[in-house]
């Protein structure tokens, strides 16, 4: 999530935040999550048309790729002085790369009340652009009620072979073909929340969205992960969660 | 529904292989480059011990989503690994791949990133080394898979079955070995009866095959009674399959002649796979 400013700064400037999920079948799917999404913040912070696809995005998906190979040297590097050189099945797994999917939105505040066509001239809003590449997904609320999912849009679509980011995948135009985009505005009172596949597919499967909504919302905050896991491994253990890593990025609009 | 429990650290599956190691697997198996066929079926260990580790490889370690027995049988009826594993029944996955009897360097093409090829050097982990000697018991390495399987149905009652597959050049000196493949299929968990998959390495010749759904086509008994052994593929594993660009239908076998078996350690299920876009 960039910038890291606090609340009050990030009003009236644009911010990025993403997620990047890694393969479970992965070595280091952790590290190239993380080396991806902020690759794709900071991309999208100085190249908000990276969010509109074409040449912006090849240009970040090759600049990210470009990141890999000198993050692993150094990595086994430290690996090697640490006395724990790579064992042999560590090379085989990373010469095949590491695996993610890519989550990204922009938010943008309009300039100024009424400034576009569509919105009320008596409140703020702000303009959002996405991209993702596999099964992270993000959802809009408006007066807490789902308005957009944004790449799947049932529960079903979810499987465990997603259209995966890989960390030496130099078919840069395949990863934009493939990457999906979407924008939106919201409001005062509006949520955008960005999620890991299995809380998504729990969210959309959700008999009663209403419920579902308020559980989110009730476990998501800032200020109790201790909550938040409790909560998620009472979903896991009746069999409403798999059983998979959560991540989740919420983003409240409260006015400016 | 059947074969979707989950596999996982938890809730570890078993694989046992079965490798025949009778003086018959010294015959060539026919093909361009002929090869003794106790030479493949080795090969063919190592490299799904090698999938499979390398499946479940993370940084810090590989993880035991999978238990693993390699038994042999010729002369003797039991554990085929060599070096520090010798001897050893069902084995967690970490330990094998900490423990290859040796780990040899072979060249390989792989993909530049780009479209291309390039020649590198990789590690070819060994555990078991080729072995023909001897009649092919297949009943009793039947049997012995079946005293595994059980143990282990019965230690985990909800978890994935057992998967037993058995390489062979498929001339059983005991007796017709139906009986003893259906012994093992008897034994089930929650989620469905154990699994048997079989590898037929024949210098019959004939059409490699993949997955067939009928013994049409194959060329001896031998690879008849081995297809009307192999269990069914569970559907997740068809749809794979038929993803990966094999023909599959609903009453797809778990059998293969003369043919790459390593594809099967990519059907099952531990996660988010992590393949290439295509």
């Amino acid at each position: 999530m960039l910038p890291h400013h606090s609340h009050d700064y990030m009003l009236r400037e644009p911010l990025a935040a993403g997620v990047c999920d890694g393969a479970t079948e992965s070595a280091l799917a952790k590290d190239w999550a993380r080396l991806l999404s902020r690759a794709a913040a900071e991309y999208a912070m100085e190249r908000p048309d990276l969010l509109s696809g074409g040449t912006a995005f090849e240009e970040f998906a090759s600049s990210a790729v470009a990141q890999w190979d000198p993050w692993l040297v150094q990595y086994t590097q430290a690996r090697i002085a640490e006395g724990r050189p790579l064992k042999w099945y560590e090379h085989t797994k990373l010469a095949e790369g590491a695996y993610a999917t890519l989550l990204t939105v922009r938010v943008d505040p309009d300039p100024g009340p009424g400034s576009s066509p569509d919105s009320d001239a008596s409140e703020p809003a702000w303009r959002w652009r996405a991209a993702a590449l596999g099964d992270s997904c993000l959802f809009h609320l408006h007066d807490d009620r789902l308005v957009q999912a944004f790449p799947v849009g049932t529960a079903d679509e979810f499987g465990t072979a997603p259209d995966l980011f890989g960390s030496r995948n130099h078919d840069v135009a395949l990863l934009a073909c493939r990457t999906r985009f979407t924008e939106g505005r919201c409001r005062p009172g509006d949520r955008l929340l960005l999620m890991t596949d299995a809380l998504a597919a729990w969210f959309l499967s959700a008999p009663d969205q209403d419920t579902a909504v308020r559980q989110l919302l009730e476990f998501s905050g800032p200020d109790d992960l201790g909550g938040f896991v409790d909560w998620l491994n009472g979903l896991r253990d009746r069999k409403e969660l798999r059983n998979d890593d959560v991540a989740v990025v919420r983003i409240d609009f409260e006015g400016r | 529904m059947p074969y979707t429990a989950e596999i996982s650290r938890s809730n570890p599956t078993s694989i046992i292989f079965l490798v025949d190691q009778s003086t018959s697997m010294s015959d060539p198996i026919g093909g361009e480059v002929p090869q003794q066929k106790a030479d493949v079926v080795a090969d063919a260990i190592n490299r799904l011990l090698t999938e499979l580790s390398v499946k479940c490889a993370k940084e810090e370690g590989v993880r035991d989503y999978f238990h693993v027995a390699v038994v042999g049988y010729g002369a003797t009826v039991g554990s085929a690994f060599a070096g520090s594993l010798a001897g050893r029944d069902i084995v967690p996955l970490s330990e094998v791949a900490d423990n290859p009897a040796r780990v040899d360097e072979r060249s390989k093409k792989v993909p530049d990133g780009a479209g291309g090829l390039v020649e590198t050097v990789v590690n070819f982990p060994l555990w078991m080394d080729p072995v023909a000697h001897g009649g092919t018991p297949m009943n009793r390495a039947l049997q012995y898979a079946e005293s595994l399987v059980a143990g282990w149905t019965e230690r985990y009652p909800a978890g994935f079955p057992p998967i037993v597959i058995n390489l062979t050049d498929g001339e059983s000196t005991d007796g017709d070995p139906t009986a003893a493949a259906e012994a093992i299929t008897s034994h089930a968990t929650a989620d469905g009866a154990a699994l048997l998959f079989n590898l037929h390495v024949s210098a019959a010749g004939g059409t490699p095959t993949a997955f067939p759904d009928s013994a049409d086509g194959l060329p001896d008994s031998y690879a008849r009674t081995l297809f009307s052994m192999s269990s069914p593929l569970p559907s997740h594993m068809r749809s794979y399959a038929a993803s990966q660009g094999q023909r599959v239908s609903e009453t797809t076998r778990g059998f293969v002649y003369n043919a790459d078996i390593t594809t099967v350690v990519q059907f099952l299920d531990i996660g988010t796979r992590a393949t290439e876009l295509r």
